[in-house]
């Protein structure tokens, strides 16, 4: 008896304590809806949209004029749907494709009328079990016209998918915009749509011609058209900013492997006097930029923009497998882009960068020259790797690689020896020591005293000295009290968390951190001395959250992120954004970890520094690869003067044999006594030799060969750049083997 | 009953599930990276060390115009499978599945293919060879035979299997797949299995070079011997492993790679014998599941200057070694940009030693050109090993600038040091480096120095040390003998009793055993809690500060949850096992007994390991091994009292000790395994609660 009423006891409490767990996991509300009206002083591209005027029915074959400005006219030709917008002034046209009679007989009739689509959508029918993609070019489409104030809008319905999207085509002073309108989208059936891909041949290049396309791969690359080559058979697509996130391994592998991200939403192309430069102006965070190279049969080079209108991710099933879930509801608005066309001189990708700078400062998305602050120096910027943690018998344990004094004592030597302006970061400073995340605002006790640190933060701040604190708040780690899964890890819309195999890295929710750092950080920031915030990941890295009733979208995050830059700026903090995606640019006082290259993708021809040719002179940057990390410094200083980049180097008290037990893997010469006279040397060098030019926007960047740069600067200098290791000749001007030269106007 | 036991085993479970899971977090880590670009490495301890990068991509051949090997595949190689390049880095490419051979000029543009277009019905070329005059040789695997070529790719002549009784049909098939000549005699070499098949101009047989001598171990021996015939042939004969590639040098050695576990680089001199370093090259890696795979090289490439490339398949990394089998670099990767590979097929060196890296899966050829660093690290390589130590040094010196942390670097810093009797700087470099035999040899010359310099009074503290330490013992046993009698009297506290039983357990083991079963009914707990908690403080002790010479842990390595388990789990399994054996074999030994007796079995650890931390620190390699024996006569010393404790605890025979001891041992085996199933199951149960876990976050949310 005795026992039946243990037992009963034992089945009730088990039974309630189950209930209780199940009614607070599905009844709880973490925290009230997420509120982005606070972040909506910092939008992102938004442009009006084109205003229906009339609707036209157009029937004619052969090109009709459908709008027409002071420079531009464009013309459409409804039978074939291509349309091609003329310059006035200089006759040069630009068409969106080709005609299908352009072709030979090995072309199938499919692909042919792909080359002229305007809008082609990929789809998905989960019931039918079927994929595919239509385009208006090629599938029974209806097409309806309607005129826009400077434009058309084209709209097409494909009844076999009973699926609906228009695109927008108005012109401006210097090209035209193209605009697919999210309202107009319709799904009426069992198809969705996962993608819109957005005039796919628009500026194409034919193989074999004299040019390039340009494509936003890291600092930029091109793909040479002029080759008579054939074969390239697969399409390049990248995600604007960063991929969508769903394994932090993979992204961690591909960062490894030298994958870069696009960091400016550009792309183009030139051929011969003709070429065009765009941008996504609204959108980006779910756009992405394709290239499509010439292939066996097909032989056109084509880059276009398309938008993730639904997200698809995979996630393991009950047997191991993995399967893939389409997003259900989409979150994206409209895609709109801007082609600023060029002729000419300005046909080339110094011109694309001559005239997306002035784009980009017309729209406030970069600081305009007057306001561009002038440095009186070039700065040194110096990484100082301080704590870090090693595995110890104990477990994990802060290892000092240099502490707080040392670091100013380090400092103090570089001044006494002439190094007047240095950008520094203290990497580390905080008690889990350096990329040990979440990180905190608490300084580590093992580095030196928050006195020390105080000191040494005032002390190394003035006019042409910056020091920063690195904070992130992005990343998180299981097992920090910094840290709660349940509330600030991001997921999916398959609602897991996004992780890694080990289940133990996270990505945080910025809307949390922001309040985070607005509430609480800021004030232990300035408590500390702190004048200047260095943003780990901000900037990099954009992730959305599918929490319910606190849903945050790739675009709220990059507003999240400007907001968090711009407050620390307008909170007196000098802020430094990591790798720079171009929404942080109008809020960074100075970006840092910049890339130099590309991904070293074996499609495109050669890497390019469009990125630094577009924003040099306005915002003060650093590469990423720093001068004590390579395998050959002359180089990678070369490599810094192309690419307009301070002299960078990160360095310790300690040497890289005292980092054996410790999670950083890739760096082997920080010490700084090792390097103390590279630094200073490089320093003095370069504002000897490149002070003048430092402030000057580029002009132009030109291959004289493979191995010698000439790039023009603003106020007329010229800098030869010689990769050789023979000395060369440009004119009167002898540039020395694996050197540079700088002529003055 | 039952009832109990399985409340008592639900119990345990959960225990297990909660301490399984407070280790799952601790243990779990997270790889951290930046974004610098690096190669890597491997330290003595197969460590990898990250390096800056070494080899740089600076080309790639892919579309090659003019090729029209096949409708729709214009330019394009199909499935490349070998290369080579002349003296005037004219490039030859066997195009296996397009059934072709090409001859490219240095800047890849397409100077003369070979193809069925052309009248010469290649079918799956596999390897080809260039003479000195231009003429190629093909691998024509799928015709099985030598196709000869002039340097415009007309047919010359062909070579079929020579006619010889020595190539044994069931063991070798005449099916040419890496072919190459010696310039010497002029005749055509051919991989054949296990083998090197010779050919002269006249295609008669020439003879076989470089067969393997077959190891025989003594499992093999005794199933050849008393296996059954199936058995025999389930084991079946043991035969040289076959090599993979192979390349002839200008000065005709062959360098080959084969598939063997170990020693898989040859170079063959021309009496056939291997004269490169034995070892195991490439590093080993495991399958998710845990099954070990052996690095497979695919082709050898020799630089002129005598640097030996491999390029592995399973990781399609290039391991770059030098004549003495030291590695310099590891680079490359699977991956889809450039400087990584979809699957390598071969590589080979230009004049200019940029290296050649042939994709047969993304049909393509990458050149790399070595880094200024990697030409430093080649350089003082090859000056070092020339014995050309000064020169070499300024060398290392700059490399040791640019990577602070790259191992041949500072070893060869501390042995040229060493050399220069430089021994302070060759010590820190040898600590960097973690070498324990160069370490130990710097500290025998700095002792010896010591000795030299100091004699008189090193000779007298020396003195003065051993006759303290003697008389010290000569104290302690009398006082031991005093102790016997003092022992458990009434004036005695416990923890003096302890204490005296320690020494007595040192000096008289069998008296303190009797003692402990005199008074088996006097608990005495210190011997029980606080011994084995001296064991892990003093291997806690010992981990932390032996010299790292004699060292078998470094303390970043230790896991503190670890080093205490297995002091407490043999401790509390082996006094248990002990316990329980004896009662169902009639022994008078009580629980207590077994704990005290195995507790007081531990005072020869207690009280030499830190005498042991202490010599440590003075130890050279050459007396590593007297260290290391010395500590194996510690644990035996503690066995044999464990076992005397079984005896004279419990008065029963030899026999029947040994018995217990041997059951005792079987005993906790069993309780480890059962332990590790409980692991295993509890590992699942964790596993599904972190799935659910997840699933919940998500749900909540």
């Amino acid at each position: 008896m005795k026992s039946f009423r243990f037992k009963v006891i034992v089945y009730v409490s088990v039974a309630a304590i189950l209930g209780a767990t199940l009614c607070w996991v599905l009844l709880r509300n973490p925290e009230a809806i997420t509120d982005m009206s606070k972040y909506r002083s910092v939008e992102i591209g938004t442009v009006k949209p084109g205003e229906a005027a009339a609707e036209l029915n157009l029937q004619y074959s052969g090109y009709e004029v459908v709008a027409e400005n002071s420079r531009y006219r464009m013309e459409l030709d409804a039978t074939e749907v291509i349309f091609r917008i003329t310059d006035k002034s200089t006759g040069k046209i630009w068409l969106n494709g080709f005609p299908a009679d352009q072709y030979g007989d090995t072309v199938i009739p499919k692909t042919k009328r792909q080359l002229k689509s305007i809008c082609s959508i990929s789809y998905s029918n989960a019931t039918a079990g079927a994929d595919g993609a239509v385009s208006n070019a090629a599938d029974d489409v209806i097409t309806a016209y309607t005129a826009l104030e400077d434009g058309i809008e084209i709209s097409f319905t494909f009844p076999a998918y009973e699926i609906k999207a228009s695109v927008q085509i108005y012109l401006d002073a210097t090209g035209f915009r193209a605009r697919i309108p999210r309202e107009k989208i319709e799904e009426n059936g069992e198809y969705y749509i996962l993608k819109i891909d957005l005039m796919e041949s628009f500026g194409s290049v034919i193989q074999g011609s004299d040019g390039y396309i340009l494509y936003p791969d890291g600092s930029g690359t091109l793909y040479d058209c002029s080759s008579s080559g054939s074969g390239n058979s697969f399409t390049q697509t990248d995600s604007v900013y960063c991929n969508p996130l769903n394994d932090i391994d993979k992204e961690k592998e591909r960062k490894s492997s030298g994958y870069k991200s696009i960091l400016m939403p550009y792309f183009g192309s030139s051929a011969g006097d003709r070429g065009f430069i765009s941008y996504i102006e609204e959108g980006s965070d779910s756009a992405n930029i394709s290239f499509n190279p010439s292939g066996a049969f097909i032989k056109i080079n084509r880059v276009y923009p398309s938008i993730t209108y639904r997200k698809i991710m995979s996630r393991l099933g009950p047997d191991k497998r993995e399967i893939f879930v389409t997003e259900k509801d989409s979150k994206v608005g409209d895609l709109c882009v801007k082609y600023i066309l060029l002729t000419d001189n300005d046909a080339d990708y110094s011109g694309m960068a001559n005239h997306l700078r002035d784009y980009l400062m017309q729209t406030g998305r970069l600081p305009a020259l007057t306001s561009a602050k002038k440095l009186e120096q070039i700065p040194l910027a110096l990484e100082i790797l301080t704590g870090v943690q090693t595995d110890t018998l104990f477990g994990k344990k802060g290892l000092s690689m240099t502490t707080y004094a040392q670091t100013g004592e380090i400092l103090d030597l570089l001044q006494e020896n002439g190094v007047d302006s240095v950008y520094s970061i203290l990497l580390g400073w905080q008690k889990e020591g350096y990329m040990q995340y979440p990180s905190s605002s608490t300084p580590a006790s093992y580095l030196g005293s928050a006195k020390e640190l105080k000191d040494l933060l005032v002390h190394n701040t003035d006019a042409a000295n910056k020091m920063f604190l690195l904070t992130n708040y992005i990343n998180s780690m299981q097992g920090s009290d910094l840290f709660n899964k349940q509330d600030d890890a991001i997921i999916s819309f398959v609602k897991l968390p996004i992780t890694n195999k080990a289940e133990n890295e996270f990505y945080m929710n910025i809307d949390r951190q922001f309040n985070k750092f607005s509430s609480k950080d800021m004030a232990k920031y300035k408590k500390l001395g702190a004048t200047g915030l260095a943003f780990d990941g901000i900037g990099e890295i954009i992730v959305s959250d599918y929490t319910k009733n606190h849903i945050i979208t790739r675009k709220d995050s990059m507003l999240i992120e400007a907001s968090m830059a711009k407050l620390s700026k307008e909170s007196g903090f000098f802020t430094a954004v990591q790798i720079g995606n171009d929404y942080m640019l109008p809020y960074a006082d100075y970006v840092y970890n910049l890339y130099d290259s590309d991904s070293n993708l074996f499609v495109f021809s050669r890497e390019i520094p469009f990125y630094q040719l577009v924003v040099h002179g306005l915002i003060p940057y650093s590469c990423d690869i720093p001068g004590n990390m390579t395998s050959d410094f002359q180089l990678q200083k070369l490599k810094w003067v192309e690419y307009g980049s301070m002299p960078y180097f990160l360095v310790s008290d300690k040497s890289a044999n005292d980092l054996r037990d410790t999670e950083i893997e890739d760096i082997f010469s920080p010490r700084f006594s090792d390097w103390k006279d590279a630094i200073i040397e490089t320093y003095k060098e370069f504002n000897q030799r490149l002070l003048p030019i430092f402030n000057q926007t580029v002009v132009e960047h030109t291959y004289i060969n493979p191995q010698l740069v000439e790039m023009v600067y603003q106020s007329g200098h010229k800098v030869y750049i010689n990769y050789s290791s023979d000395k060369m000749s440009v004119g009167s001007n002898e540039v020395p083997a694996m050197d540079y030269l700088v002529v003055e106007p | 009953m039952n009832r109990v036991r399985n409340r008592v085993s639900n119990k345990t479970i959960i225990l297990m599930i909660i301490v399984f899971s407070v280790i799952n977090i601790l243990v779990s880590t997270v790889a951290a990276k930046t974004s610098i670009p690096y190669d890597y490495t491997l330290d003595s301890a197969n460590n990898r060390i990250p390096i800056p990068k070494t080899y740089e991509c600076v080309g790639v051949i892919s579309n090659i115009s003019d090729y029209f090997p096949d409708e729709g595949t214009a330019g394009s190689l199909n499935s490349p499978a070998d290369i080579f390049i002349d003296a005037t880095d004219n490039i030859y490419i066997a195009d296996s599945n397009n059934n072709a051979v090409l001859k490219l000029n240095p800047d890849g543009e397409l100077v003369a293919a070979v193809t069925a277009a052309n009248g010469i019905d290649l079918k799956y070329p596999l390897g080809l060879y260039v003479d000195n005059e231009g003429d190629i040789y093909v691998a024509d695997n799928g015709n099985k035979r030598i196709l000869h070529l002039d340097g415009t790719g007309d047919y010359v002549e062909e070579f079929i299997e020579p006619k010889t009784s020595l190539i044994n049909q069931e063991l070798a098939v005449f099916d040419p797949t890496k072919i190459a000549m010696n310039s010497t005699n002029g005749y055509l070499y051919m991989i054949l299995g296990k083998q090197f098949l010779t050919i002269d101009a006249n295609n008669k047989f020439r003879g076989f070079i470089g067969s393997e001598k077959v190891s025989v171990d003594l499992a093999y021996l005794l199933f050849q011997l008393l296996g059954s015939e199936t058995q025999k042939v389930k084991v079946g004969k043991r035969q040289p492993v076959p090599y993979n590639n192979f390349h002839i040098t200008k000065d005709n050695d062959i360098y080959a790679v084969s598939m063997s576990r170990t020693n898989q680089i040859k170079q063959i001199n021309s009496i056939g014998n291997n004269i490169y370093n034995p070892g195991f090259y490439g590093e080993m890696s495991y399958e998710d599941d845990g099954t070990p795979v052996y690095p497979f090289f695919v082709d050898v490439a020799v630089s002129s200057n005598g640097i030996i490339t491999l390029a592995e398949q399973h990781s399609n990394k290039l391991y770059q070694y030098d004549n003495l089998g030291n590695l310099l670099t590891v680079f490359g990767g699977t991956g889809d940009n450039k400087g990584r590979f979809g699957v390598i097929s071969s590589i080979a060196y230009d004049s200019k030693d940029r290296l050649y890296v042939v994709d047969s899966a993304r049909n393509n050829i990458q050149i790399f050109e070595a880094t200024t660093f990697i030409k430093q690290v080649q350089d003082a390589t090859i000056l070092y090993n020339q014995g050309r130590y000064d020169e070499s040094m300024a060398i290392w010196k700059k490399v040791n600038l640019t990577a602070s942390n790259y191992p041949n670097a500072l070893s060869s810093i501390a042995k040229i040091n060493f050399k220069q009797k430089n021994y302070k700087e060759a010590l820190t470099s040898y600590f960097e480096v973690k070498d324990k035999t160069g370490y130990g040899k710097v500290i025998e010359k700095l002792r010896f120095e010591l000795y030299l310099n100091h004699f008189t009074p090193i000779a007298l503290l020396s003195v003065f040390i051993i006759g303290l330490l003697l008389w010290l013992l000569a104290f302690l046993y009398r006082k031991c003998e005093k102790a016997e009698n003092l022992l458990y009297k009434n004036s005695q506290t416990k923890f003096r009793a302890f204490l005296r039983m320690c020494l007595l357990m040192f000096f008289h083991p069998v008296r303190a055993l009797d003692l402990v079963k005199k008074h088996r009914d006097e608990r005495n707990m210190y011997p029980v809690i606080l011994l084995p908690l001296m064991v892990i403080i003093e291997r806690l002790a010992s981990i932390l500060f032996t010299n790292f010479t004699v060292s078998s842990i470094s303390p970043g390595e230790a896991n503190l949850m670890f080093e205490v388990a297995i002091v407490i789990i043999p401790y509390l399994s082996l006094a248990v096992c002990v316990y329980g054996i004896l009662s169902i074999l009639s022994g008078e030994m009580k629980f207590y007994e077994g704990f005290a007796a195995t507790a007081y079995s531990l005072t020869p650890f207690v009280v030499l390991t830190p005498l042991m931390i202490l010599v440590s620190r003075v130890v050279s390699n050459a007396e590593a091994s007297i260290f290391y024996s010395v500590q194996k006569l510690i644990y035996l010393w503690v066995v044999v009292l464990i076992v005397t404790a079984v005896y004279r605890l419990n008065n029963i025979s030899v026999r029947k000790t040994a018995l217990v001891c041997l059951l005792s041992i079987a005993g906790v085996a069993v309780i480890w395994v059962v332990a590790l199933l409980i692991f295993a199951f509890t590992s699942q149960i964790v596993y599904f609660i972190k799935e659910i876990n997840l699933e919940l976050i998500g749900l909540s949310r």
